[in-house]
């Protein structure tokens, strides 16, 4: 923009309204959600990932379901919002060695009064049911007392992260 | 019907579409009404909308389960719905279903503890339900009426006990209402905490926990509250119902003194007394309770009926016992008081004594008295059954009550009656019983009775596998037992899907560490025509027998010091069957070297050793292995099978071997036959 104008031998601006000037070469390609492929095609994509954020609601659908966004419904969006964020750092956090593409693919669903999490984790080293189980006996019960609503983990199990895999770029 | 004015083309399909909604009136809640002068006035059809039906607020949930409908093969709600995750056997149910719980505890522990954390405080209005609090500790907090009433409400029997001792002397005053609660809840409960057969939020502990049998406490803290307490025909009746509920001699003798005391001063006491000295005391005292009823006028309730079955089954003589019961049953009816499940239940385990040692000839593993008490016992059951099927509905009368359909699946089960099972199970299953037994617990065992009768009654493969996968392991665990039972039917009639799941439970059930039964398996996959197999069940026939031989070599090889404990080593005949299935589905150089393991002598002996030098191998494994080394012409196979074979057979089975390499290879002179069997 700054060659644009000195091209047209127009003045250059004063020193404080240069602030307000980008310099850089302007990109208009959307980059948002988009993956780099690499070399070695090592970029794991699941089918979640590989779709593009304008097949949203066409061939993927969505990380979080609530009625918020609707007209007329929109009583706490902050609310749920917050909730979202509680939940998926939980989980992450709860299942460092469990969760599959860094937890980011965790799904929040509403239904009733009562939300579920579903998603999938992974094996890691060693799969010990018992310790499985009263992980999600603590996550629904304390996630229950935090969100004051009943939770529910749809959590289903993969090998490795590999088996959630539908690309690698 | 705007939209259709426009859509439909004239007066003559206006027509048509009144007369099918007219004809479909009653169906759709909607009247129309033409009057025929549609053709000649032009007139539309007038729809009226019928007023919508009332529902209850659960009537389009019914409706949604009703069509949907229970999926049988789908796990337990409390189990995580993966199939990796879903447990087999009641034992591993019994493990996670409690880690589940005690998870949920601790979280709720911390809730308690820490409150301020869990402040997220969005809901409105504000639901107590998730805002646990911390019982309060009663040496701590204030020794008031109203904490001791909340512990007393909160069943908290040992806390309410401690607060009432610290106020007694601190010289706190309690009124006569508060001491009278009190009493009541620590005669109930004599002095202890609520058995875990009480608890209502944490299910597993319900059903799991054990709470040991306690004799009534003499000069407890109820005896003591009883003194301070003014003499009332409802405390003493709490007593004497206290004394009876946790029975011993002295107690049982006890209460009965104290009703005696009662009647002496003109009290009447309460029916729970006498039900409880009826239920617990011996003949004398139970028809002296019996005529004092009577005398005093208190009216028996389903309790008392009860009391006097069990009463009853107390009798030595068979013949009285059943005629006793015959009697009450019969009164009890006329009286119109419709036994509880749990009277039948009483009924039914009086008629067989199992104290009673009975002398005599056997049959089929029973006495021949124990056969005859059988056969009674199942002509009660099908008139009871018959009784209850025609019912309106079956209500709980007391948490007793399910034991009922336990008690006469055993019987019918040992009976080997299995259209009486299937009413019971019908009866159970039906929409008018209420009354469920707990689930992995009672529940299993039903179905598992129920499910081994099937098998031995049932011929067909097709139904047995068919049962078997609606009812394992959702509802049924695997056991030693069921496994050995599935695998006699299908090696007598083999099936493979069926194979498929009976070895698969198998292993999930860890049958394959048991060697008697890991055998079993090795012989019904041998057994499988691998060839006449589709070729997606050449595939499943492939990855299960690649599954079992990795997990019994893995679990061989255990031979660290701290996993030496889990080792199971092999035998000599596993590695040569576990050779053949390798052979058969075409992993050869697998199978030839588990083979050649045979022949390591450190595999046999020391510290690193993986194979018991217990046994031999199994012969026509190793022979088949030999021919098809022998039509494969490959001499060095060959030579091992016949290796092995000269360590562990006898010479006279050598020979022919020895002689069927000579005559395909025709290289070794006949001098040098008895120096290769000496080999």
């Amino acid at each position: 923009m700054l060659g644009q104008v000195l091209a047209r031998g127009g003045r250059l601006p004063c020193v404080d309204c240069a602030r307000a000037i980008a310099t850089s070469s302007a990109d208009m390609v959307n980059r948002a959600a988009k993956y780099r492929s690499t070399r070695d095609r090592s970029q794991l994509l699941t089918y979640d990932m590989a779709m593009r954020p304008h097949h949203i609601g066409v061939k993927k659908a969505w990380l979080t379901w609530h009625s918020q966004n609707l007209e007329e419904f929109r009583q706490q969006q902050p609310v749920t919002l917050t909730q979202d964020e509680i939940v998926r750092r939980f989980i992450r956090g709860f299942f460092p060695q469990h969760v599959v593409v860094h937890g980011n693919e965790v799904v929040i669903k509403r239904r009733g009064n009562v939300l579920f999490v579903s998603g999938f984790l992974q094996y890691s080293k060693r799969l010990d049911h018992r310790r499985i189980y009263w992980m999600f006996g603590f996550v629904e019960e304390f996630l229950s007392l935090v969100l004051k609503q009943p939770v529910k983990l749809e959590l289903a199990f993969v090998e490795t992260e590999d088996d959630v895999a539908y690309n690698y770029i | 019907m705007l939209r259709l004015r426009h859509c439909l083309p004239g007066p003559s399909a206006i027509r048509v579409l009144s007369s099918a909604v007219a004809s479909g009136s009653d169906k759709a809640g909607a009247e129309t009404s033409e009057g025929g002068s549609s053709q000649q006035g032009g007139r539309l059809p007038r729809v009226t909308i019928q007023p919508a039906i009332k529902r209850n607020p659960t009537d389009l949930l019914q409706a949604l389960s009703d069509t949907v409908g229970v999926d049988p093969t789908a796990p337990h709600f409390a189990f995580i719905d993966d199939p990796a995750m879903i447990p087999s056997t009641a034992a591993a149910k019994r493990h996670y279903y409690m880690a589940k719980e005690l998870g949920k505890r601790a979280a709720r522990q911390l809730a308690e503890e820490w409150p301020t954390l869990f402040m997220f405080d969005r809901d409105y209005p504000r639901l107590s339900a998730f805002r646990p609090e911390q019982q309060p500790d009663p040496l701590q907090v204030d020794p008031t009426e109203e904490n001791l009433l909340k512990m007393v409400e909160q069943r908290e029997v040992k806390d309410a006990v401690m607060l009432y001792e610290r106020m007694r002397s601190e010289n706190k005053d309690v009124s006569d209402s508060a001491q009278l609660a009190l009493f009541k809840l620590v005669a109930y409960y004599n002095g202890e905490n609520v058995p875990f057969a009480e608890w209502e939020e944490w299910h597993g502990l319900r059903n799991y926990g054990e709470s040991k049998y306690n004799e009534w406490t003499n000069a407890g803290i109820a005896d003591l509250l009883y003194e301070t307490l003014p003499k009332t025909a409802e405390t003493t009746s709490i007593l004497v119902a206290g004394m009876c509920k946790f029975a011993s001699a002295e107690s049982v003798q006890r209460a009965e003194n104290l009703i005696k005391e009662m009647l002496e001063k003109n009290q009447v006491p309460h029916v729970e007394a006498f039900n409880g000295l009826i239920a617990k005391g011996d003949h004398g005292q139970w028809t002296w309770a019996l005529a004092q009823m009577k005398n005093v006028k208190v009216k028996p309730n389903i309790g008392t009926w009860n009391a006097l079955l069990s009463a009853n089954t107390k009798l030595q003589s068979n013949s009285e016992r059943k005629s006793h019961l015959a009697k009450l049953l019969n009164e009890m009816i006329a009286l119109g008081v419709e036994p509880s499940l749990t009277s039948y239940n009483i009924v039914l385990e009086g008629i067989i004594d199992t104290r009673e040692q009975v002398a005599g000839g056997t049959h089929g593993g029973m006495t021949r008295e124990e056969q005859d008490q059988l056969e009674d016992a199942l002509s009660w059951m099908v008139e009871i059954v018959s009784r209850l099927e025609s019912l309106p509905q079956l209500t709980i009368q007391s948490p007793e009550c399910n034991h009922f359909f336990l008690t006469a699946m055993v019987y019918a089960s040992r009976a080997s009656n299995l259209p009486l099972a299937e009413r019971l199970v019908a009866l159970y299953e039906s929409e008018k019983n209420l009354v469920k037994m707990p689930a992995f617990t009672v529940e299993n065992q039903f179905y598992t009775r129920y499910l081994r009768l099937y098998i031995e009654r049932t011929h067909s493969i097709n139904d047995i596998e068919e049962k078997y996968k609606e009812l394992v392991p959702r509802l049924v665990g695997v056991t030693k037992t069921l496994t050995r039972e599935m695998c006699e039917k299908v090696r007598n009639a083999p099936k493979w899907s069926c194979i498929r799941r009976v070895i698969e439970d198998g292993i999930n059930s860890r049958a394959m560490t048991d060697h008697k039964q890991s055998s079993i398996f090795r012989k019904i996959l041998l057994d499988v025509s691998f060839l006449n197999l589709s070729i997606s069940e050449r595939e499943e026939y492939k990855n299960l027998v690649k599954k079992l031989v990795g997990a019994w070599v893995e679990l061989s090889r255990f031979t660290e010091e701290n996993t030496k404990r889990l080792q199971i080593k092999m035998f000599p005949a596993t590695v040569s069957e576990c050779a053949l299935m390798l052979h058969r589905i075409g992993e050869s150089d697998r199978a030839y070297e588990m083979l050649e393991t045979l022949l390591d002598e450190e595999a046999k002996y020391g510290e690193t050793a993986t194979i018991t030098d217990q046994g031999t191998p199994n012969y026509q494994s190793i022979n088949e292995m030999f021919q098809d080394a022998l039509r494969e012409s490959n001499a060095s196979r060959a030579a091992i099978c016949l290796e092995i074979l000269a360590l562990n057979t006898s010479r006279n089975k050598l020979e022919p071997l020895a002689a069927q390499i000579i005559e395909r290879y025709e290289f070794i002179s006949s001098k040098n036959i008895k120096s290769f069997c000496i080999l």
